[in-house]
């Protein structure tokens, strides 16, 4: 992030970014004394490498069991949609018109065209809606 | 080593110690020569990976993010599990917008690292932005479970954790979930308010008004002027008769008496005489008070003319009354009401028939006020803005001169200024009212650019294309655009930051803004001018002084071209001389703050190549640049047909038939009744005919889709019918008569008839519309005209006596004229000889 250069004195009370309250309830830390430079050095901190926090479970295993069988379905049926889009024969010429036409990238073309059944009046028509 | 250097950022560092491992002869010698070479491929495995790594991080740092995301991909590929290079390939798939792809990479993640909590945390966040509500808080809640927090302990980053799982419950319609969720943890959330906001929310849907009354009962007692609170008091009470209603706003004000908002809300809801009886309550005491918003709370009301009738009458008695006997009504007596009493009704009086177009009678009363009172700054303020409204913009920027020069250091009343001299066209002024509060040392165009002071730049844009200054105009749009840019770039740091602190309702609701960020006003204006102004540049390119001599050397004799030649090469010099001198100027104090700002912008993107005017405004390809101005409008602006018209007037130049039938249907699906959209059809019709060599099977997506906006109609009879359904609007009659003389030249005569028609069947004779008229009339609509426009000149002014845009053209820079220059350089030096 970049420094936006010193806040003219029209602007007050800058953001402080940072609030390393290790105390419990609402009670904050004495205010720090206020500077010029518009919390630059806290800026600078975002982007620190800092270690991450661990968490203590014994009982992670059923957890991730769960995620494993939800992401390999997910998978399954990913792939059988990209398999029955892959199924439908598509012409070039059509391809090409498509993407000259409506200045769209090929991948876009050649998903519309796919979802028409190769149809590409129809796609042209949705395309244009 | 080179790991821990490139996560504590010391990237140069971490290539340093590559450089030593491949230099240092010293691990030649160790174990023989087997080991050595082993040792060798182990090297080139790693700086092959680290090399990937590196240059991934370089191309993120140069904001080529594509590019990042194949490098990191081709590390991974040596080495799939590597922790680091899986986080920054995550940070650049979120910035991206690749969701999915998130989605997998936070999965290896967790599968590497279930112990880090932020694994968790990412991969919920990835389902909840997929919208796959079930699994997100099937995540979360394992999680929260991991966070061993006692029951009675306040720790701020369990209390956005509980919340952000509620707000999901809560997008999820899991309402019931959601209620118990809170009332199970409410002790250890920090934000009580929020709290109740959000059991009053749940409880209605759950349809459990009478708790939800009682919650919103008690939130209107800890803050009575939130309009939200009782907008759920009253869908929790089920109201349905006025009287109920109106007994509710009575109680609440009892026990609230200073607040504003239970006084406010009837008189948007109660009709006729009650209306009358609670306004005139609610005027005196804030007339007496000296409340200066009075008029902007009220305005809203002003759509219903029975109301603002009976505003006018009691607003206008108290000031007769006051004038003569200081009471509100001839009959009182008790206490004078103090002098200022009449002038707050003088300066509501002034707004109201500013409101209503009376603007004689506005500045009537608003005088009277600056009379008694001549130094508050909010008279000079409504002064400023009758003008503007009138359409005299230099007297407008006078009056707000005048306001700002009586408190030099409020900068609110200065920006103003600014604003409404840019208005005026008076871009150097300008510059210097704002250059009294902005930093030292630089000029304040510069620092406006430099705090993206945006509301300055669109103005300026506005005003540079008024002047026909194309490449200025352009400038500043190509400036708000790379804030906006920046504005999106920004949010990278916060993909790791937000996750640590655990901000976690706040760091969605980022990336949602950053998702629809130039939706916003600024932005839409910036391209919107720049969009026009390419149209222009691609319709009259501009040409260079030599080709202009040329044109001019037909007309005039070889003395007198001589003479012209030498006075335009002695104001060129002046205006060079004048230039340089400025800019030594400026360079000498730029000099002391070059040093500082290169340190600074080391680590900003090389992008930043320098915006030229002249260069700007004769670009290769003008219909390709206000293409990239136009696909974020949409993408992100389609539901304002604007942008559609917009984008029809480039495809029309590109010839991209299928692109102009997009553009015009989906502004078709907004308002078929548009004028400017209906020109687009017509033209767009003419144009399909025009062309009989189009692909077959682009004819045919043509002609369909065009059958069910036309209906077989003529192109004469859909204008006729168009000008029939809209006889009374002005702005329709002119599009119609535009597209009369366009079908049909020798039309002229009675489509300019119909284009200049000022009789009272004719709706919106404002100053916006009929400057609108006398432009079509200069700019070559309606062909050769000169003649008709002096006419309807004179008409207007008739019409609008204060208007400048219809007084006798002596003043050059308010008449419509110059706007329509497109070769500025040229006309500028001309008005100088």
């Amino acid at each position: 992030m970049e420094r936006r250069g010193e806040i003219d004195m029209a602007t007050e009370g800058d953001v402080e970014l940072e609030l390393e309250t290790e105390t419990s309830g609402p009670e904050r830390p004495p205010e720090k004394p206020r500077k010029h430079d518009s919390g630059a050095a806290d800026l600078e901190r975002v982007t620190d490498y800092a270690e991450e926090k661990e968490i203590q479970s014994s009982n992670l295993e059923t957890a991730m069991s769960v995620i494993g069988d939800r992401r390999s379905r997910e998978q399954k049926a990913k792939q059988e949609r990209e398999k029955e889009l892959a199924k439908v024969t598509i012409k070039k010429e059509d391809l090409e018109l498509i993407m000259t036409e409506m200045e769209i990238s090929r991948a876009a073309a050649e998903r519309s065209l796919r979802e028409h059944m190769g149809n590409v009046v129809e796609a042209l028509i949705a395309l244009t809606n | 080593a080179p790991n821990k250097c490139y996560e504590q950022k010391q990237y140069k560092n971490g290539l340093k110690f590559c450089k030593m491992i491949l230099s240092n002869p010293k691990f030649a010698e160790h174990g023989g020569i087997v080991s050595c070479e082993r040792f060798v491929y182990v090297c080139f495995y790693f700086l092959n990976l680290i090399g990937w790594h590196v240059y991934g991080l370089l191309q993120r740092s140069d904001k080529k993010y594509d590019e990042a995301i194949k490098c990191y991909r081709n590390a991974l590929k040596l080495d799939k599990d590597n922790l680091q290079i899986l986080r920054d390939l995550s940070l650049l798939q979120i910035q991206m917008r690749d969701l999915e792809g998130y989605r997998e990479t936070r999965y290896q993640l967790l599968q590497l690292r279930p112990t880090q909590r932020a694994s968790w945390i990412g991969y919920a966040i990835a389902y909840h932005l997929l919208k796959d509500y079930d699994m997100a808080l099937k995540l979360l809640e394992e999680f929260r479970q991991t966070q061993q927090v006692p029951p009675n302990k306040m720790d701020y980053e369990y209390s956005e954790l509980i919340l952000y799982q509620n707000q999901v419950m809560r997008e999820a319609d899991l309402f019931q979930e959601s209620l118990e969720h809170i009332e199970t943890y409410e002790k250890q959330i920090c934000d009580k308010l929020l709290v109740e906001e959000i059991k009053g929310e749940i409880l209605l849907k759950l349809g459990r008004l009478k708790e939800a009354s009682e919650v919103f009962k008690n939130l209107i007692d800890r803050n009575a002027e939130n309009w939200c609170y009782y907008e759920g008091l009253e869908k929790a009470l089920q109201i349905s008769t006025l009287e109920e209603r109106l007994q509710i706003y009575e109680e609440i004000s009892k026990q609230h008496p200073r607040a504003i908002t239970p006084r406010r809300l009837p008189l948007t809801l109660v009709p006729g005489e009650r209306f009358r009886e609670l306004m005139d309550k609610f005027l005196r005491v804030n007339f007496s008070k000296g409340c200066p918003p009075l008029f902007t709370t009220l305005k809203s009301l002003y759509y219903n003319t029975e109301k603002v009738s009976i505003i006018q009458e009691l607003v206008t008695n108290y000031e007769a009354s006051l004038k003569t006997c200081d009471f509100f009504s001839p009959h009182e007596n008790g206490e004078k009401e103090p002098p200022t009493t009449l002038l707050w009704v003088q300066y509501f009086l002034a707004q109201h028939f500013d409101k209503l177009g009376q603007y004689s009678l506005a500045l009537d009363y608003i005088n009277a006020a600056i009379a008694s009172t001549p130094t508050l700054i909010e008279l000079f303020y409504v002064k400023a803005k009758i003008y503007k409204h009138i359409g005299n913009l230099k007297e407008a920027a006078k009056w707000m001169d005048e306001a700002q020069s009586l408190d030099t250091a409020d900068r609110f009343i200065n920006s103003k200024c600014a604003k409404y001299m840019l208005r005026a066209n008076m871009i150097k002024e300008a510059e210097e009212m704002c250059s009294k509060f902005t930093r030292e040392g630089t000029s304040a165009m510069e620092n406006l650019n430099e705090m993206q002071c945006m509301w300055f730049q669109t103005e300026c844009i506005s005003a540079y294309q008024r002047l026909g200054k194309y490449g200025d105009a352009l400038k500043k749009c190509h400036e708000v655009e790379r804030h906006f840019f920046e504005i999106t770039d920004d949010q990278f740091d916060f993909h790791t930051y937000c996750m640590r602190k655990m901000t976690l309702r706040a760091y969605v609701d980022l990336l949602r803004l950053e998702d629809i960020l130039r939706r916003h006003a600024f932005y839409f204006k910036a391209a919107r001018s720049a969009i026009e102004i390419y149209l222009k540049l691609y319709d009259n390119p501009l040409t260079n002084e030599s080709k202009q001599q040329e044109m001019n050397s037909e007309n005039v004799s070889a003395k007198e071209l001589k003479k012209m030649l030498s006075k335009q090469r002695r104001a060129q010099k002046k205006a060079k001389l004048e230039e340089e001198r400025k800019h030594a100027e400026r360079e000498r104090q730029q000099k002391n703050q070059k040093k500082k700002r290169d340190e600074e912008e080391e680590e900003a993107s090389g992008f930043k190549e320098e915006l030229i005017p002249e260069k700007l405004e004769r670009v290769e390809n003008p219909l390709e640049e206000a293409v990239k101005f136009l696909i974020p409008l949409k993408n992100l602006v389609a539901d304002n047909i604007d942008t559609h018209l917009l984008a029809f007037e480039i495809y029309f130049r590109k010839g991209k038939f299928l692109l102009m039938l997009q553009s015009v249907k989906r502004a078709f699906a907004i308002n078929s009744n548009n004028p400017w959209l209906h020109e687009c059809l017509i033209r767009f019709s003419k144009s399909v005919s025009n062309h009989s060599n189009l692909p077959d099977i682009v004819s045919k997506v043509l002609s369909q889709e065009m059958q069910k906006i036309f209906v077989n109609k003529d192109l004469e009879s859909f204008n006729e019918d168009f000008l029939k359904r809209n006889a009374t609007s002005l702005q329709h009659l002119l599009s119609g008569a535009k597209m009369m003389y366009f079908l049909d030249k020798s039309r002229q005569e009675k489509a300019i008839a119909l284009a200049t028609r000022l009789d009272e069947t004719v709706n919106d004779k404002n100053v916006k519309t009929l400057i609108k008229v006398s432009e079509a009339l200069l700019d070559g609509s309606f062909g050769n005209c000169s003649s008709q426009y002096e006419e309807y000149r004179m008409a207007c002014h008739n019409l609008l006596p204060f208007t400048s845009a219809f007084l006798p053209a002596v003043n050059e820079i308010d008449s419509p004229s110059v706007a329509l220059n497109h070769t500025a350089n040229y006309d500028v030096l001309a008005n100088e000889i």
